[in-house]
């Protein structure tokens, strides 16, 4: 079952359209990464999908529910970590989950419970009884991500949820991402910290204003550089190209320095006949490595194709 | 209602923590009720001093001022509560949160809206009590008969509440285009001046009698329920995430 299921999504803010004709499916149980730059419509997506705005087109099911004719049940079904994270500063920790917890139809003593376990969860039952204004930026956002969790949601929108935090605190809300995925919660995870996106999610859509892709981190990888090994040698590297393109299975190769960077389209398996066909060439090797592109990479590469595209 | 009661008890302790806000609000009731005891106390003493009996015209003038004063109040402490309340939430950018919760947009308002009118209408009638006590206390019975009448009880028991719809509309309606509490209850308080000036000088010159204060009460709630519509309408999950600035 998908957890989301979009069909031609589409919502202008009058001539403005911020998200155009958006066809989505997001498996349940998934960490779906959403990029894109700043005003790409993310967050306008975000807001669709989360009952808060209509589309000015196309239709959607979350959880199973109809967008516009489920509304409620919308809501009830998923949790939200918006870009502030919005606490009542006048209020202590533990009241401001109780308080959403009750909101979202949880009864007084299980608002309670389910209060304390995310407070516990999350590092902040001891200071459950302090005013949230004085929180650091910190407790303020795993406060808000457990205020997102109080009722249990199948589905979880999570907008920048380590955006401004320290190492620890950012490795802190990280893990628990992560547990949230091994309980089958499916997360929507907007972010413009790559390195955590190719951490933690499953598929990647990148997306400006309609969808450019979506994938595996690795599938986009192959997709846009190909796959292939480093292979460092002590010597000239250059004079070791004919013995490697004289292979049936290179695909490409390119020198720079001392590096042969060899395009591969199975590098493990592949990889040792390279090794083999330059050692017997008398090459020296000094390491071998699989060549890899961060996300940041694809990204670049898929924004800036985008960009090239919008130009022309 | 469950949820109404439940925003309604979040923003009633919201609104007692904020002592500047408890502030601003005591003020003008306190001073009212503190300036009509003094003048009319001194209005009494001025006539025993000088040996003739307590002149009861000045005391009725005197008293029919004051009258007036206390039935401003539901016009001034709702504004100031409800525009700190969603002024308040649309700084600390909780209304998105809240907004994606199951809560229905009539409630939330319903609870703001009752947040701001409940204490204005306890000041208005505790600050009115006082001023009938003060009047029993310092002027004759003619004068309290003359003063408190039953057109003026009307105003006060009937008429206040219904009057609070006005500024809560009001200050929603500013609210959505401020950022500033001050500002959007200043705005607010434009139409409020008006209103008072053409109270205060139908109250001087127009004997309340208790169906004119029905009449006059008939014609707010009208008023209050349309302004409190076209409040609605502004106040929609739509028009709050995307229009608000």
């Amino acid at each position: 079952m998908n957890a989301i299921e979009t069909n031609e999504l589409t919502r202008a803010f009058g001539p403005l359209i911020a998200v155009d004709h958006l066809t989505l499916t997001i498996p349940t149980g998934t960490v779906f990464g959403f990029l894109g730059p700043n005003g790409a419509g993310k967050t306008t997506t975000v807001r669709m999908l989360s009952a808060l705005i209509a589309p000015t087109s196309g239709s959607a099911m979350i959880a199973g529910h109809r967008l516009g004719a489920e509304n409620q049940v919308i809501r009830r079904s998923v949790g939200i970590l918006t870009e502030t994270p919005g606490l009542y500063d006048r209020l202590n920790a533990f009241e401001n989950l109780v308080f959403f917890g009750q909101l979202y139809d949880l009864d007084a003593s299980r608002a309670a419970q389910q209060a304390k376990r995310y407070l516990t969860d999350l590092d902040l039952w001891e200071r459950r009884n302090e005013k949230v204004g004085g929180f650091s930026k910190g407790m303020r956002q795993k406060l808000a991500i457990a205020r997102a969790l109080l009722h249990e949601p199948p589905v979880v929108f999570l907008d920048e949820p380590t955006s401004g935090l320290d190492p620890e605190a950012a490795r802190t809300v990280l893990n628990f991402i992560k547990t949230l995925r091994s309980e089958g919660r499916t997360i929507i995870l907007t972010t413009h910290i790559l390195p955590e996106a190719d951490e933690l999610c499953d598929l990647i859509c990148v997306f400006q204003t309609h969808l450019i892709t979506v994938d595996s981190p690795d599938r986009l990888r192959a997709g846009l550089f190909g796959r292939g090994v480093a292979i460092s040698l002590a010597g000239d590297a250059a004079s070791y190209i004919s013995t490697i393109k004289a292979l049936p299975f290179v695909k490409n190769v390119v020198v720079r320095d001392s590096t042969l960077s060899v395009e591969l389209d199975d590098p493990d398996g592949q990889s040792p006949d390279l090794v083999q066909a330059l050692v017997f060439a008398g090459a020296r090797i000094r390491s071998v490595e699989p060549i890899s592109h961060s996300l940041e990479d694809v990204y670049m590469q898929l924004i800036g194709t985008k960009n090239t595209e919008v130009k022309v | 209602m469950n949820k109404v009661w439940l925003v309604l008890r979040k923003e009633l302790k919201e609104i007692f923590q904020q002592r500047t806000l408890i502030f601003s609000l005591s003020v003008f009731p306190l001073i009212i009720v503190f300036l009509a005891g003094f003048v009319l106390n001194q209005a009494g003493r001025a006539s025993k001093a000088s040996g003739s009996p307590a002149d009861p015209q000045t005391q009725i003038a005197v008293g029919n001022l004051f009258r007036l004063y206390v039935l401003v109040e539901p016009l001034f402490i709702p504004a100031m509560i409800a525009a700190y309340s969603i002024v308040g939430e649309k700084n600390s950018h909780t209304l998105e949160p809240l907004l994606a919760t199951p809560v229905e947009t009539w409630q939330l308002l319903l609870a703001k809206s009752l947040s701001a009118i409940l204490p204005a209408v306890a000041a208005t009638w505790i600050s009115g009590g006082i001023f009938i006590g003060e009047i029993a206390i310092f002027t004759s019975q003619a004068v309290f008969s003359q003063v408190v009448t039953p057109g003026w009880l009307v105003l006060l028991l009937l008429t206040a509440p219904v009057l609070t719809l006005i500024p809560v509309s009001l200050t929603v309606m500013t609210s959505s285009r401020f950022n500033d509490p001050r500002t959007a209850s200043q705005i607010a308080s434009l139409i409020f001046v008006i209103l008072l000036l053409i109270f205060s000088s139908a109250g001087r010159s127009l004997v309340i009698s208790p169906t004119l204060s029905l009449e006059i009460t008939a014609i707010l709630a009208v008023l209050g329920l349309v302004l409190l519509r076209a409040a609605t309408n502004i106040f929609q999950r739509e028009a709050i995430l995307t229009r608000w600035k």
